[in-house]
């Protein structure tokens, strides 16, 4: 039996253009993995296999042409966020349990543009709204390390799939956590590039100041190729960032001088003492290097929490009021008038989690409230801000664990929101100032994997993937791979 | 939790619900009232923050500037296609009960 599942997407497009394996045939090797291991894991909504040998077929022709980029015929998962024309895009949700977008979101245009095959869509929490893919619509999607674990949230079908040898890469979005956390439980590599980097054209909104499209890959170097393909202003995204086309993939193996990187020690005391020992071991292997090691303040952990979930909520609230049961998505086939359209449609295709986030944001932006909650939570975002840029001023990256422990159980906080909230305290700031982050898989943590989270400045990707890739170098991680994986 | 927290009652909750368009089940309504209280607890720490040394221009969250496109139309939407996802369509119109009833009762509210 072959073993293409275990290659990472640089492999790939090697084997790809060497003419030692077609598209077509890779393809169906993950369709037929997916067939065989998916009924456990529950990674994918929808699996697009006509879709895929076409664009396989495609690719092949295209590769038998001399015309082929790096990412062309390689297969990849794609989060259910992701509008696909002519695919069914469901954000894990009732509502849109039938809606068959008209349209491509930009980063799907520009995946199979760049020649992508997409194998399906993955699962995620309803809206992106939850921390271990548990709140689905189509069921919860387990860990491949461990079934009876989660495999973190939102972008946990990407995570599963990808630690699962379902698919070799896959999409993300992350509005608090989504892509680093989800990396951080399934042991890969998850970047959440700066806000206005990713076009949030066709990527269903949950927090539109927040939202980011991203990467689930298995090495640095596999990120930083599919992000490339990803990045770029967009006429559709007014918030799009003006920049010159990025070259991670060309600059990653740019030797630079030893770099600084600040450590907030309030979120290394919030580990228990094997995470605690984990990441100094990390910290150890990084000064070994030459690279400089500091212990900063960096007093956000009792904020960071509060304010992204006054904020997160009520761009929530606003976001999904387009959800009205007239032009499309579900409608409640017991409504008698068009208040009960809206009242019935709203109630019964939306699960638990997204009510209670909408009544939330309903509450922190209604008249008596929106000062002491919406408006205050926006001026500590701003402080936020602030904060970063100063420690940014004198340190180049800053370092932090993805989760302050490896993936919970199933069901283990179902009946404790506040505690899924907490889960992350690590990454919410991230989102809340806007910067690119990474969660690379250097730790274990009660025999399962965890992230170590970097943290760059604005739009300093290319230097992100670098010192990432430097680390990839020092502390090769295909040493572990889940059960899942390495079946045939 | 602290003396001065906010919370929420039941009668609060059902406005906010129906602010929101939503009807609670009455089985939810003990669970919502619990975690959103909980939640307003943790959320009510955020007033304590000293945000007095932010000036007001330094307020924006936003990283970069706008961009403005011209108004120009760039596609021709595939009205057949668009309304294919519609639950209820008569010709090109999206079919609603109709309103008029209701108008009035909502006036009473």
């Amino acid at each position: 039996m072959s073993d293409w599942h275990k290659k990472t997407v640089t492999q790939l497009s090697e084997a790809l253009h060497h003419g030692t394996i077609s598209s077509e045939t890779l393809t169906q090797h993950f369709l037929g993995r997916i067939a065989q291991h998916d009924p456990l894991i529950n990674s994918f909504i929808e699996v697009s296999s006509d879709l895929a040998l076409t664009q396989a077929r495609e690719a092949d022709a295209k590769l038998a042409a001399g015309t082929a980029g790096p990412l062309t015929g390689v297969p990849f998962a794609h989060k259910d966020i992701f509008c696909t024309d002519g695919v069914r895009t469901t954000a894990g949700s009732k509502m849109l349990e039938d809606f068959v977008p008209p349209y491509n979101a930009t980063v799907t245009q520009k995946l199979f543009d760049a020649g992508m095959v997409m194998l399906g869509k993955a699962n995620m929490d309803e809206f992106a709204m939850g921390s271990s893919t548990e709140h689905s619509f189509f069921g919860a999607c387990r860990n491949p390390f461990d079934t009876e674990f989660v495999p973190g949230g939102s972008s946990g079908g990407s995570s599963a799939a990808v630690a699962a040898g379902l698919a070799p890469i896959a999409t993300g979005s992350d509005t608090g956590g989504s892509i680093r956390q989800p990396a951080s439980f399934c042991h890969l590599v998850g970047i959440k590039p700066t806000y206005g980097q990713v076009s949030r054209y066709g990527m269903i909104a949950f927090a539109s100041s927040l939202d980011q499209g991203g990467v689930l890959a298995q090495s640095v170097g596999d990120a930083a190729l599919m992000l490339e393909a990803m990045v770029g202003p967009d006429p559709m995204d007014s918030t799009t960032h003006q920049v010159a086309q990025a070259n991670y993939t060309s600059e990653l193996d740019s030797a630079e001088k030893p770099f600084k990187i600040g450590v907030p020690k309030a979120f290394v005391e919030a580990l228990d003492d094997e995470g605690q020992s984990e990441f100094h071991r990390v910290l150890d292997m990084l000064q070994s290097h030459g690279h400089q090691i500091d212990f900063i303040e960096l007093n956000i952990a009792n904020i960071v929490i509060p304010t992204y979930y006054v904020i997160a909520p009520a761009e929530a609230s606003s976001n999904l009021a387009r959800y009205d049961g007239v032009r499309y998505g579900y409608r409640s086939p017991h409504a008698q008038s068009v208040e009960e359209i809206y009242l019935k449609s709203r109630s019964e295709a939306f699960g638990y989690e997204v009510k209670r986030r909408i009544l939330m944001g309903t509450y922190v932006l209604s008249s008596g409230y929106y000062e002491a909650f919406y408006h205050q939570a926006t001026r500590i975002r701003a402080i936020l801000r602030q904060r970063f840029a100063e420690i940014f001023e004198k340190y180049d990256f800053v370092a932090t664990p993805s989760a302050l422990s490896s993936a919970f159980k199933l069901n283990a906080l179902d009946h404790d929101p506040i505690a899924m909230y907490f889960s992350d305290l690590c990454t919410v700031s991230v989102n809340l100032a806007n910067l690119p982050a990474i969660s690379l898989p250097l730790m274990q943590h009660k025999g399962m994997p965890l992230g170590f989270q970097l943290i760059g400045r604005h739009f300093d990707e290319t230097r992100l993937f670098q010192f990432s890739y430097q680390i990839e170098k020092m502390a090769p991680w295909d040493h572990i791979v889940s059960a899942v994986k390495d079946s045939q | 939790m602290t003396e001065n927290n906010v919370s929420i009652t039941e009668q609060e909750l059902q406005k906010l619900a129906k602010l929101a368009k939503l009807s609670l089940s009455s089985e939810d309504i003990p669970d919502y009232l619990n975690s959103i209280n909980k939640l307003l607890d943790i959320l009510g720490q955020l007033e304590q923050v000293d945000v007095s040394e932010l000036a007001d221009e330094e307020q924006s969250f936003l990283i970069q500037q706008i961009i403005m496109r011209d108004d120009e139309i760039t596609c021709d939407p595939d009205i057949e296609k668009i309304q294919q996802q519609a639950p209820e369509i008569t010709k090109h119109f999206y079919t609603v009960p109709k309103v008029i009833d209701d108008f009035q009762e909502d006036n009473d509210v």
